[in-house]
This record gives C-alpha cells, structure tokens and sequence, in this order.
C-alpha cells in the first residue's frame, strides 16, 4: 500500500511566501469561483495579525484519508487526495484527522471543504487557481525536490526573513 | 472583470461560464502579475453571481411598495415624471450622480444626455475620490507620474499613504519588489496601523492614527530644509507656509520626529526611479485632498513619481469622460452640492448610476435628502440604501456583462469584452439611457449634439499658498478641539476601514469572510481605556446629540489621548460624523465630532 501510494505522489507543492502575503483573500474569492461556490480553501487566523490560507499539503501518508470511514476520501491517480461528494457523510472525522487544519469543519453542501488543489487545471499543465490569482506572488507552485531538506521551506511555506513587522 | 490598474494586460484569459456559475482561466503568463485577479474582478464575480441581484425594473406603487414592472412601463414613467419636472422647474432641478464603476462610453453616453436636456448637474464619483483627485490639481504642481507598472517594479524607494495595498492589490508585487529585491531597499508607509499596507512598512514611520497629513507636511518640510527640490518655483513659498505652521506642531500632529523620516525623504530625494503612490484609507479621513496636495508637492521636491489610486474602479475615466462634456462646471453642482439642493427644494428629481449617496456620505443629510426629492431613480446591481428610497430601480449590470473601456490608475483605456449573460432583465446604462432620450427627445437624440462650451477649470486653483493656510487651520481647529473639550467628551475621527471591495467583505457572498471578518471596533488610548475600565474586547457607546453607537473596543498604544477611531463606514459611526462643503474643492470636508464614550455592561454590539 505504501509503495503504491509513493509511487504516485504528489510531485508539486504549494509553497506560501509569509513576507509577502497581504491578506487580501484573492485566493479565497477564486477558489470559491472555481469550485462553484465552495471554498475549499481554508482560512487561518493568526491572532489579530493577518489571515492567511492554509493549503492541503495532499500528504504521502493522509490521515484523512486514513480516518474516513466510508472511503470518500481517496488518492486518485494522479496522486492528489480527493473527495467523492456522494460517498461524504459528514462526519468530521477527516478535519479532525487532519494535522494542518487544512480542512474546515464548515459544512458547504452537505461536505466539509477540502482542497483538490484543482486537479483539472493542473493536469493540463497549469497552476491551482489560488495560485494564479495571489495579487502579491506570495503562492507559489514548486516542485517537490525543491522544497524537501531546504531551510527556507517550513511545512509548506517560506519561513519569513524577519522583515515583516505585523501591528 | 473591472480591475482598476490592469484588465487584460494583466493576462486574464477568455471567461467562460453561465451567469450563475461564472468560472475563469487565470493566463499565467502575463504581461505584469501573472494572471492575478485584482479585488475589483473578484468583486465582478462575486456580484455576477449574487442571489439578490435586481433582475427586472420595479416601481413604487401608490402604497408605497416596489413593485416588479416591465422596462417600458418603468421607462414611460420615469421619461413622463422627469419630463414635467424639467417643465415645471427647470433643467437646474435635475441632477445626475454617476458611479465610478461606469464605462467610458457609458458615462460620456449620460453626459451626453444630460447637455441635450440642458441639465447642468452631473457629477460622478466618491467623495473621497474627487478630494483625492482634485487635491492633486489644486496643488498646481508639475510632477511626473507613475504611467506603467513596471517603473514601479524598478523603484528602490517608495512612499505609500493610505492603504494602498487594499485599494488596488495588484500593485502588491511591485511594492513587495521594492521592499524585498534589495537589502537597502525602503519602503515607507503612512496608513492606518492594521491596514493591509503598514504591515510591509519601515516600522519607525509609523505616525499618529490620524496623523498621516501632518507627517507628509513634515517629510515636506523636512526635504525643504535638506536642501532638496532647488529648481521647484513655489520652494520659498512652501517653505513660508511650513515654517508658519512650525515643524514642532507638526512633529506633535503627526507624533513623529523629523529624523525619522529624514532618512527616506532622503533615499526618495536621491535615489533613481522612487515613487510615492496616494489613495484613500488613512485614518484620517477628513480632508484627503490636502496629503494628496501635499504628496502632490513632496514628489515634486524629491523628484519622484506620483500614483493616485482612487476607490472607484473607473474613477479617472468617468471624471475624464464627464469633463469632455463640460462636467462639473461652476453652473452645475457637485454630488454633495446636490444633497444640499434637495433639501432646500432646489433640486427635485436625481438619477443615481450604481452609486449610493447614503453610503457615500457621513451623517443623516444624505438619507434626509434622499427623502425630500420628487423622483428618485436608481440604477443598481445590488439592494442598498438608495434603493429602498428610491421610485424607481433600474437593474444594472456590472462589468464583464458589458462591453466598454476603463481607464486605469496608470492612465491607459483598457478594452473590456462581454464575458457573461446579465442575469434576468439587467441592461446597460447606456440602453437606459438611450430609451430615456428616445421617450423624451424623440429625434433630438439623433441630431448633432453641439460640442460643450469652453469653461474655466473650476477646481484648478494654482495656489500651493492655500493648501498650506488649509492645513493651518485643519490642524489647528484639531488641536483646539482636542485640547478645548468638555470633560468627558472625546474626538471622533472615522477611521477607512482595511477591508478590500472585491474579497467577499463587500457582499458577505464568500464563505471566507463570513467568519473572517473582524467585528466593527472603536480605538481608544491606553490611558482613556484605562480610565473607563474597559479592555480589548469590552464594548463601549458612542454618543452625540440624535446618535449613538455601541463597538468593541480596541486599545491603540500609538493614539493621542481624548481621540477615537471607528469605522467611517459603519452605518452607526456614519450618522455620527458630520461634514460641511469645502468652497473650494466644492466636495465635502469632515468636521471632527465630539461624542461622549460610556461602557457598556454586557450585551452585543
């Protein structure tokens, strides 16, 4: 099962740049476009500082998928963990399951938001539409190798340079 | 989609999508941001698709109720009502306020129709907008400015006053380029302390919420003083009115000292390609038009660009295109002259295009206003305060739904196609328009409309002099009111709230600000918390004779004693503001209000 799923990961990341993300929530608006009024996308709030979004990391090892009892969450062949809606009994146990919180606990059409990181787009060679649609660049769309083992990168994101004061 | 700097040269590929579920392919290729969607095309989206939309024109019946009637029948009305009041009262009893978020065409379209029926009132715009804008002129400065977005790309210095970053998030890359491409890179900020833009900021020039004026006037003093901007004509002058004022009130103002700003007046001064970008949403908001004057006069002196960035999507085109057509003129009113009109009877009848006066405005005049006119007609995407006074709404549709051109910050026409199908009946203003003159003009319409009459530019004034006797006395009548007070009152100054149009805190339609969005706060002193006994969190009221608000408050370390902030934009916090017409930008100026602060024992704001 393992060597099966390591066969088929995931060979790009979403990478989120901390110095730079304004907080503008553009991701949000187009995620929430692009999956027909579900935003899958889920927000993080961090005190009173910023919000940021927090992105499915679509793990080699997913605990949701793991934790969901009706096997609606699955790894498809493309490697991305994804949701079959029909099979979805709302249970929760996938966003507790989850160790990033990147899937809410707020239904939206009967299903808890999880991320597919947009699967249709990216199979034909572009980028999630979260990514295309940062204002400030701080998405980014990196491959795996580039990430893994490097000190700039930190569960998911780019660690801040410490130029950023926050109010 | 409407976005204010960059439309399709921001690479948006082709929309493709039903009215109800648009969807969007992001060209990652482009020109500048690389497929960004800017606020205004997530606003585009968000209200192409919002389940409250008008979809068919309604009139108020006799009872009063909005009524769903045909477009004819409604066009008839309007046509036959308008008609007898123009016959009655004369053209002058007319008056036209257009959104900022208009076509080119359609703007010059209504402009148009307006000189055929004589009716000299047409205005268009925010408020805030106009002040910003007309600052700039009246500074009667010349000052290059920023024409595209990669000479921002370049710069090595930059200023931002107001929250820029909010206002237009596509310039986000090129302002975080300028902070982070270089180690000696600067990028100072002048905004409210939680807005979007202050977080990227050199963190020593943060000044006094409410203070940003007084600190461009300082940054101002301070690069005359350093010797810069030898070769500006009115240097002597500025410097008489500077030093008139003083540096060390100034300093207080602002609750900065000159070196802190020296070391970016300087960088901006003598460093290549720098760039001070403008728009509103500093927690000063009463009299925007004298920081833009005054960025205005700083660009000049420290040689570099100047960006205005305006609120309205199209301000700059509609202001333009109403200007091709002789509007405003000292003849016509402006949009608050109008308000002030329809309350002393003079104005009976008002068109309003997307734009909503209640909003727009602080205080009660507006709705009182509104309530005192004949007819009222309001074409809008949306339910707003407007509408539900108005006799007659029109729906309208929003940009993608309609073919035009926009002018962005920059300046450039930009081509917008018909990327969606209107949802139900929603028209064009400009097929409004047209069936308006074709009712009421008959063949009048089709006949050679004479070309607008030559008039004097009646918001240019080429007097830096009176900017600086303006800033005088806004400071000083600050100053007096804060220290002149009665025990127990304090100085409400209605702060620009850092929430962005286009990401779902406009329409509450996305999931993501629903529970993201921060509650209305007021911000206190630490000292004037204390003396209440309230703390962050707690929750105070408001109170001025005939209004009252109650928030949760939010202590502000940085602010002045005696001084509140709350949210302009907050219905409460609107009706407690006051303003007065500035005579001579002929747009409103807010007058600081003293309101009494009291806790509040339990209970929700």
């Amino acid at each position: 099962m393992t060597s099966a799923i390591s066969e088929r990961k995931v060979t790009k990341r979403i990478v989120l740049d901390l110095d730079r993300c304004t907080g503008c929530r553009a991701c949000g608006a187009a995620c929430h476009v692009g999956h027909h009024g579900q935003t899958n996308l889920v927000p993080g709030v961090v005190a009173d500082a910023a919000v940021l979004p927090v992105h499915c990391r679509h793990c080699e090892h997913a605990a949701c998928v793991e934790a969901c009892p009706t096997g609606a969450l699955y790894r498809e062949e493309h490697g991305f963990v994804r949701r079959a809606e029909v099979l979805c009994i709302g249970c929760r146990s996938c966003s507790f399951a989850c160790p990033f919180g990147a899937i809410g606990d707020e239904f939206v059409r009967h299903v808890s938001p999880k991320c597919d990181l947009c699967v249709d787009r990216v199979v034909a060679g572009g980028v999630p539409r979260c990514v295309a649609s940062c204002t400030s660049g701080a998405l980014s769309f990196v491959e795996l190798e580039e990430t893994v083992g490097t000190p700039e990168y930190v569960g998911g994101r780019i660690r801040s340079r410490g130029t950023t004061r926050r109010a | 989609m409407g976005c204010t700097l960059l439309i399709r040269s921001a690479g948006h590929g082709p929309y493709v999508g039903e009215p109800t579920l648009p969807t969007l392919d992001y060209d990652t290729e482009g020109a500048f941001n690389r497929g960004s969607l800017c606020g205004c095309g997530n606003l585009s989206l968000e209200l192409c698709s919002h389940p409250r939309r008008f979809e068919s024109p309604r009139m108020r019946d006799a009872a009063g109720v909005l009524q769903e009637v045909t477009w004819s029948k409604a066009l008839d009305e309007i046509a036959a009502r308008l008609g007898a009041i123009r016959r009655e009262s004369g053209p002058g009893s007319v008056g036209l306020w257009l959104a900022p978020s208009l076509s080119n065409e359609d703007a010059e379209r209504v402009a148009r129709f307006a000189r055929l029926l004589d009716v000299p009132n047409v205005d268009s715009g925010l408020p805030e907008d106009q002040a910003l804008l007309g600052g700039i002129e009246r500074a009667g400065v010349s000052v290059e400015r920023v024409e595209r977005i990669e000479q921002l790309a370049g710069a090595t210095a930059m200023l931002c006053v107001g929250d820029v970053l909010t206002l237009a998030p596509c310039l986000a890359k090129p302002v975080l380029d300028a902070r982070y491409d270089r180690r000696q890179n600067l990028l100072g900020t002048l905004a409210g302390a939680r807005s979007r833009t202050t977080w990227f900021g050199k963190p020593d020039l943060r000044c006094a919420p409410g203070g940003e004026t007084a600190a461009l006037a300082l940054m101002l003093h301070v690069a005359l003083l350093g010797g810069h901007g030898r070769g500006v004509p009115w240097r002597q002058s500025a410097l008489d009115g500077l030093d008139a004022i003083g540096i060390a009130t100034l300093e207080r103002a602002a609750a900065l000292r000159r070196d802190a700003v020296a070391s970016l007046v300087d960088a901006l001064a003598e460093r290549p390609g720098t760039a001070i970008l403008i728009g509103v949403g500093f927690a000063d908001r009463a009299r925007p038009d004298l920081a833009a004057g005054l960025a205005a006069m700083l660009a000049a002196v420290t040689d570099s660009r100047l960006l205005a960035v305006p609120q309205g999507a199209n301000a700059v085109g509609v202001r333009r295109a109403l200007r091709a057509e002789g509007y405003p003129d000292r003849a016509g009113l402006t949009g608050p002259e109008m308000l002030e009109a329809a309350l002393t009877g003079e104005l009976r009848a008002l068109l309003l295009f997307g734009l909503d006066p209640i909003a727009a405005t602080p205080g009660h005049l507006a709705r009182s206003a509104l309530g005192r006119l004949d007819l009222l007609v309001a074409a809008d995407v949306l339910p707003n305060r407007a509408t539900h006074r108005a006799d007659f709404v029109l729906p309208a549709c929003v940009a993608g739904e309609k073919h035009g051109h926009f002018t962005n910050a920059f300046g450039a026409d930009l081509e917008l196609g018909v990327a969606l199908r209107p949802p139900g009946e929603a028209r064009t203003e400009a097929f409004l328009i047209g069936e308006l003159e074709r009712r009421m003009l008959g063949g009048a319409a089709i006949r050679r409309v004479p070309e607008p009459e030559q008039r004097p530019g009646a918001l240019e004034q080429k007097s830096g002099g009176g900017l600086f006797a303006d800033l005088d006395l806004f400071l000083r009548l600050q100053e007096r009111e804060h220290t002149g007070r009665e025990v127990g009152t304090h100085l409400l100054l209605g702060r620009a709230d850092p929430a962005q149009s286009g990401d779902g805190s406009w329409t509450r339609h996305l999931s993501w600000p629903q529970h993201d969005t921060p509650r209305p706060e007021v911000s206190l002193a630490v000292e004037d918390a204390a003396e209440l006994g309230v703390r962050t969190g707690d929750q105070v009221r408001l109170r001025s004779p005939g209004a009252e608000v109650v928030l949760a408050v939010r202590t502000e370390p940085r602010l002045p004693r005696h001084v509140v902030l709350a949210p302009g934009s907050e219905p409460g916090v609107r009706d407690l503001l006051r303003w007065r017409l500035d005579p001579a930008l002929r747009q409103i100026a807010l007058d600081p209000v003293r309101v009494s602060v009291e806790r509040v024992d339990g209970g929700q704001p």
